[in-house]
């Protein structure tokens, strides 16, 4: 089995700013930035909410810069567990 | 693309945001900007100085030339206040990842506003004609954001979450950690039989009555019992909802707590409700921290004590309700593994660690300010406390914890952009409303009735 969560994949968007722009209303009685959301984001994928912890055959690993902090970096390339 | 290079993800620096969450997560902003507010009025309360400056407020007024004439004597003190605002917000949200180009013009706009709501407040006619800043604060926010539409990059400046978290954190020097100790227990054993009792309502009307998800459920519930949006996202997250749940349970959540920031407070005033009685039944019953303050400090506005009605509403909702966030999570994160879902995920086992990582961080913030405080002025007399520490130090904090409660109350109505909710269904409103109504009854039966005269006589130690 991979070692990669839903944190390294491609489908998985979990910016504070991509998640206020997703789910209006969002920010008027909570934040993305709050800690109550940890790092859950958005399977564009599957069409699902979740915490980034998950591992699926759809991965897919990718350079697009995504990370909550925004500090990713290495090298990226198309990962298959099939 | 050979297979080696198909096999290969080397993303070492991708981890979960951990301990970063120290300078990325408002929560610990909060706590940061608060506690220097705190710690500079300590050091210069014992210098002899104190904190009032930066702390200026409209006074009352009963003319508009004294109204001016407040603003022409202090207005390099504003200037003093809405610099410090803005370079403190400014300079965090920066590193949370926040664009300044955004941030800064939009604060501007809050700060301004904000100055024209607490003049009004401060008019002597204003509580009777039912100005209280808070619901001024929120029907201008909302009519700007409805009637003219502005830039939705301003919304970059209207941080509800974090203005509310700075503002929890302030208000926590101004509780008597004694107060949290005593009161604390019987606002939790409130809120949980009301939370529970409001979630199975909701969880099983919707799923037994109208056949929804159980994850759409889940967030549901959590929307109406825990905490709001903010219980919906965390529970969202654990139940792996649909991405269009979380919408759904937004869109609840905000109309009802909007229709509950009116509701309580006038209803609570046809019943001439103890203040302390109202905002417990206000903690029990609104939905958001940032909704719910705003109804009590309304309330306490009307009634003449609006201390009583934050603190009643404070031990309520935060105590009560906010803390058990991260085990609500992780409940349901169980129950969605086992019963709805039947291990069909990998690697998705719910850790206990969740329910830390979860955990609103703001909550710790407020416990250490209160305790800072309790030491601090523990060794002065009554009526040392009334006369020298009340109004150097303690007044100075509440004043800039109402500063940050406007900024707070202005942001909702900016944010609510009614047009822009998600449509929330049928069901999912029959399903919620049932919630709602079994919240505000049980609310009520326990605020008024159970505990009624605790929470009338409970509140008003001073340090």
């Amino acid at each position: 089995m991979n070692q990669y969560t839903c944190l390294h994949c491609k489908y998985f968007r979990n910016d504070p700013k991509f998640l206020e722009e997703f789910y209006h209303g969002l920010n008027t009685l909570s934040s993305a930035w709050g800690c109550v959301r940890g790092d859950a984001g958005v399977c564009i994928k599957h069409g699902v909410y979740l915490f980034p912890r998950g591992k699926c055959s759809d991965f897919l690993c990718t350079r697009e810069n995504k990370n909550i902090d925004n500090q990713i970096s290495g090298t990226y390339n198309v990962y298959s567990i099939s | 693309m050979n297979e080696n290079q198909k096999n290969v993800c080397e993303v070492p620096e991708v981890k979960p945001s951990g301990w970063k969450e120290l300078y990325l997560k408002e929560d610990w902003w909060a706590i940061w900007l608060s506690m220097g507010i705190i710690f500079a009025a300590i050091f210069l309360y014992f210098s002899g100085g104190s904190l009032k400056p930066l702390a200026v407020t409209p006074a009352k007024w009963s003319s508009l030339d004294q109204l001016f004439h407040h603003f022409a004597l202090n207005y390099k003190l504003y200037f003093l206040q809405f610099f410090f605002w803005l370079i403190v917000f400014s300079l965090s949200s920066k590193i949370m990842g926040f664009n300044l180009s955004e941030f800064v013009p939009s604060f501007i706009f809050v700060y301004v506003i904000s100055v024209i709501i607490f003049s009004i407040g401060a008019w002597e006619k204003a509580h009777h004609y039912n100005l209280e800043p808070p619901l001024v604060a929120l029907a201008i926010g909302m009519i700007i954001a409805n009637f003219i539409k502005l830039p939705k990059w301003m919304d970059t400046g209207f941080r509800v979450e974090y203005f509310i978290k700075t503002g929890i954190v302030l208000l926590g020097a101004t509780l008597p950690f004694t107060l949290i100790i005593y009161a604390g227990p019987v606002a939790m054993l409130q809120a949980t039989i009301i939370s529970v009792s409001t979630c199975l309502t909701v969880y099983f009307a919707a799923t037994r009555l109208f056949k929804l998800d159980p994850r759409l459920a889940a967030c549901l519930g959590a929307g109406a019992s825990v905490c709001g949006v903010s219980g919906t996202i965390a529970v969202a997250g654990a139940v792996r909802a649909k991405k269009e749940h979380p919408c759904i349970a937004i869109t609840l959540v905000i109309v009802w707590a909007i229709v509950m920031i009116f509701f309580l407070p006038f209803i609570s005033k046809i019943l001439h409700l103890h203040a302390g009685v109202a905002g417990a039944w206000i903690g029990t019953s609104e939905f958001a921290d940032a909704a719910g303050f705003a109804a009590a400090q309304a309330y306490g506005l009307m009634a003449g004590m609006e201390e009583i009605a934050v603190r009643a509403f404070t031990l309520m909702k935060v105590i009560g309700r906010d803390i058990w966030i991260g085990l609500w999570a992780f409940a349901f994160a169980v129950i969605s593994i086992t019963k709805w879902e039947k291990g069909d995920r990998l690697g998705q086992k719910p850790t206990l660690k969740e329910v830390w990582w979860r955990f609103p961080k703001f909550v710790l913030g407020f416990f250490l300010a209160s305790l800072i405080i309790t030491v601090v002025v523990h060794s002065y007399s009554m009526n040392e406390y009334l006369h020298t520490v009340k109004p150097n130090l303690i007044n100075p904090i509440k004043a800039m914890r109402t500063w940050t409660f406007i900024f707070c109350f202005l942001s909702i109505g900016l944010t609510t952009r009614f047009r822009e909710l998600a449509s929330a269904g049928n069901k999912p409103f029959k399903a919620f409303t049932m919630g709602v109504i079994v919240n505000v009854i049980l609310g009520f039966i326990f605020s008024a009735i159970i505990f009624g005269n605790y929470w009338s006589t409970a509140l008003g130690v001073l340090k």
